[in-house]
């Protein structure tokens, strides 16, 4: 189970890394931002994408709506804040599966990406 | 005849915008004339004013639109086809009613209709079709008299073929009903329940979108276009379908997702048997969304619905032309087998199209809520107000500005007011912009006028043409909709008296018979362009040579120097007018001069290229507001003058080798161009002694001309607020209005066409 984490925070990548490898997630890749996933994602192909909304240089929903015009089966999950939450539609539209409000538990995140691969399974 | 004004009010304004597009409804009719979602529409605005005057007991206008109503309904119901006899009537039905709104508006007694009209509607009415013989059109007594006559004489002769369908009976049975289903409970996990509210508010604005994009389809210039735009739309939905667990929402976003891949191939006729099927799965959309707002889901059923939508779009140009019978045909066999209706609630009733037809009209109104009618002098004297600010937040910035440099008072305080005043600046720009959104309207609202503008000038001379309008959306400033109004109009009888050529001489050159006019409208950053295109015969730069030297414009010699644009040119000069024949379509008098001037009084300014034999493109340019300016401050002697900045292509400081003359007028050589010198002073009257020195050029530009005004000295950038200048005021020199400056003072903002007609008149002395 590979994933890929986007957050421009080094400590906020660090914190849910931490979070992924207790629920026993432990091949993490990391980008700093929407472009520099772009240039990852297709080398390290991963499994499932958690993606920030927002970043310097490209923003989640712009790396959302990119991504899925080359991929439209890799599931994402992205991560926002309680005020972003009005604007979690605009992020589903572009194709995003499942969202998650920041701050988070470990089984909050965990119920998420267990939804999220249950669904993209059935 | 009194009635309550506001009421009156309301009703002129309401009813005239349904008839304004009823127009434009009806010429699109001419086109596909069995279209039901189009006839319906045009039966209901009808309907609507009819019933409204009847409110009012306006019995003439009551009278006149029942007729028409009548008419219609025999159409929708399929008693009879629209072709161009019942089209001449039912126009000129509108025309009878916008004559009893002018008469409201002036307080007369409403015109009475010729009875010979509202007989002869009567009779299509009644399934006797009206003759399409070869009318002229607006010659409205005369030609109801014909179409009047001739019913009873023809009708005997068209049998009411359709007819035989029971027009009445709704088709209960199509499979292209989605009915109303019961709803059943929404299971989802919170965290998604929690975003049900925005996503129902989404679904209110794409499905109003999914709605115009499949409307659009149906006009085949569009076609492409909407059809992108529909299924990046349904993309959205199946997106949000999937996320929310709602598979019926997912089904019917994914059928109109075919439609949108199929629609650039289909043949016309299916194209627009189609639309209505699609509108009924808008309409399904709509219901799923109101229902996922009561956190319910509905489960409408669509495999028959899917299987027929298939077969339409699977349709080919060799079998797209199916006889109009068969579809009545067809709804007949499959009113047959009972539909598999999911639950009692939906009956028959519930599942008929005029109800279906109903309830999409019911949503425009309900978002009619949001909107109110606000007088137009408030947001006048609104933005007059803002204004007002803007003049006083500039102030303030100079004395900030002032209280920086001289270190007035603290560091702390300088901190504060510098920071005060951003913020000022800030929330003034915003409220600028959101007071002058309030005054935008779209372009429609003229455009809308265009097509029965063109059909009727195309059946006047005889000529075939196709008008084509995009960009209808693109907003401007209510008084730029106002000023432009004339000029278009005038623009576009041009096109299609003098442009367009009659279908022998298309034919002869080799080109379609039906001649095209293209209307676009689009933003080009702080800017609207128009642009005016047809395919016609251009203009001839010879012809209009030899009329300007007939006429005394310019000499052989002048024409001699002049590239062919600039010839091409001439024809916005005053007094030029190559019409042979005065025609009462365009030649009227007014020229293009007019159109120019009028386009310039809006700070606009009008291209023209052609290319003889292949067409003419008109292109406009015009602000997108006219009050407010962004203007280089220059000082000519004393005073202060702003130069409109979009007009300044550069600023320049002559050396005395660079400036010359040539015969008696001042030029200015700059780089391996030359250009005519103006002198600020001279212009603006200074007072002698002040005249002398003026170091900078401005170069200003106005299309591929250029000309320089000498200034004394150069000042700054500012965002002035026009203030108009009396009518008479003229003496100051070229000048098209004044501002306030940020000390306080007044300036006079230059007239910079003027500015360019005084260096050409002066070139030519």
């Amino acid at each position: 189970m590979k994933i890929l984490l986007i957050d421009d925070s080094r400590t906020m990548r660090n914190i849910q890394k931490s979070v992924l490898t207790q629920l026993g997630y432990t091949q993490v890749e990391e980008a700093c931002d929407g472009q520099d996933a772009l240039s990852k994602v297709n080398a390290y192909a991963p499994d499932l994408i958690l993606c920030d909304w927002n970043m310097p240089n490209m923003d989640g929903l712009t790396f959302v709506k990119t991504f899925r015009t080359q991929n439209k089966t890799v599931p994402v999950i992205m991560v926002t804040t309680e005020s972003e939450k009005s604007r979690v539609i605009e992020a589903i539209k572009a194709g995003v599966n499942n969202y998650v409000i920041k701050p988070f538990t470990p089984d909050l995140l965990s119920q998420r990406i267990n939804e999220t691969l249950t669904k993209k399974a059935a | 005849m009194q009635l309550d004004p506001e009421l009156l009010q309301d009703f002129l304004t309401e009813s005239g915008e349904l008839l304004d597009q009823l127009d434009v409804d009806l010429v699109t009719l001419e086109g596909s004339p069995e279209d039901p979602e189009l006839l319906n529409k045009i039966f209901r605005a009808l309907h609507t004013i009819k019933g409204s005057a009847s409110f009012m007991a306006l019995t003439n206008l009551v009278k006149i639109a029942h007729a028409a109503e009548s008419a219609l309904n025999a159409a929708r119901n399929r008693v009879v086809v629209v072709g161009r006899g019942e089209m001449d009537l039912l126009l000129q039905a509108v025309d009878v009613i916008k004559t009893q709104f002018d008469d409201l508006r002036a307080a007369r007694d409403l015109t009475a209709p010729d009875e010979n009209l509202v007989l002869a509607l009567a009779a299509i009415g009644e399934g006797k079709p009206a003759p399409s013989v070869q009318v002229p059109v607006r010659s409205a007594a005369a030609e109801s008299k014909t179409a009047a006559d001739a019913p009873a004489a023809k009708a005997p002769s068209v049998p009411a073929q359709p007819a035989a369908a029971s027009p009445a009976a709704p088709a209960t049975g199509s499979p292209f009903d989605l009915g109303s289903p019961a709803p059943a409970p929404l299971k989802l996990p919170s965290s998604k329940m929690d975003l049900l509210e925005f996503l129902v508010s989404d679904l209110d604005d794409s499905l109003r979108q999914v709605e115009q994009q499949v409307a659009r389809l149906g006009e085949a210039a569009q076609r492409q276009s909407a059809a992108e735009a529909l299924a990046d739309l349904t993309e959205a939905l199946k997106r949000s379908a999937e996320f929310f667990d709602c598979e019926p929402m997912g089904k019917i976003a994914t059928l109109l997702d075919d439609l949108a891949e199929a629609a650039p191939k289909l043949p016309e006729r299916t194209m627009a048997r189609a639309l209505s099927p699609a509108m009924s799965a808008v309409e399904a959309l709509k219901q799923q969304s109101k229902a996922l707002a009561a956190k319910t889901t509905l489960n409408h059923p669509l495999e028959r619905f899917t299987e027929a939508f298939h077969a339409l779009l699977a349709e080919t140009a060799a079998m797209g032309t199916p006889a109009p019978e068969s579809i009545p045909a067809g709804e007949q066999t499959t009113s047959a087998s009972p539909s598999p209706a999911p639950s009692p609630s939906a009956a028959p009733a519930a599942m008929s199209p005029g109800k279906s037809a109903e309830k999409s009209e019911a949503h425009p109104a309900a978002g009619a809520d949001h909107t109110i009618r606000v007088e137009v002098t408030r947001l006048e004297t609104l933005l007059n107000l803002v204004g007002e600010l803007v003049l006083q937040k500039n102030r303030l910035s100079a004395l900030t500005r002032q209280i920086g440099q001289q270190q007035l008072g603290t560091q702390e305080f300088r901190e504060h007011i510098t920071t005060a005043s951003g913020g000022l600046d800030r929330v003034t720009s915003d409220l600028q912009l959101a007071v002058m959104r309030t005054r935008m309207q779209p372009l429609d609202k003229l455009f809308g006028k265009y097509p029965r503008l063109i059909r009727d000038l195309a059946r006047k001379l005889n000529k075939q043409i196709n008008l084509v309008i995009e960009g209808g959306e693109t907003e401007v400033d209510k008084s730029v909709i106002e000023e432009l109004g004339d000029p278009l109009v005038h623009l576009m009888r041009n096109s299609a008296d003098h442009g367009i050529e009659p279908p022998e001489q298309r034919q002869a050159a080799g080109k379609p018979e039906m001649g095209t006019i293209r209307l676009s409208a689009s933003h080009k950053g702080s800017h609207v362009q128009i642009v005016i295109q047809d395919d016609g015969r251009g203009i001839d730069k010879d012809r209009i040579a030899r009329k300007a030297i007939e006429k005394g414009l310019y000499t052989e010699a002048q024409i001699a120097t002049m590239s062919e644009k600039e010839i091409q040119r001439i024809i916005f000069a005053a007094g030029f007018s190559t019409a042979e024949q005065i025609s009462d379509v365009s030649g009227r008098g007014v020229g293009m001069d007019v159109v120019r001037a009028n386009i310039e009084k809006v700070k606009g300014t009008i291209d023209l290229t052609s290319v003889h034999g292949q067409g003419t493109t008109i292109t406009i340019t015009i602000p997108l507001t006219v009050a407010i300016l962004s203007a280089m401050m220059v000082g000519i002697g004393p005073e202060t003058y702003a130069i409109p900045l979009g007009s300044i292509l550069e600023i320049v400081r002559p050396t005395p080798e660079q400036r010359s003359s040539i015969r008696q007028a001042a030029v200015m050589r700059l780089r391996d161009t030359v250009l005519p010198l103006l002198s600020g002073g001279e212009l603006f009257a200074q007072p002698e002694g002040m005249k002398a020195d003026a170091p900078f050029a401005v170069v200003l530009h106005q299309q591929d001309q250029r000309v320089g005004l000498l200034v004394t000295s150069l000042i700054g950038q500012q965002e002035v607020v026009i203030k108009p200048l009396d009518e008479s005021v003229d003496k100051g020199g070229p000048v098209s209005g004044a501002t306030v400056r940020e000390d306080g003072g007044v300036s006079l903002i230059v007239d910079v066409p003027r500015l360019f007609s005084i260096a050409q008149s002066r070139a030519r002395a």
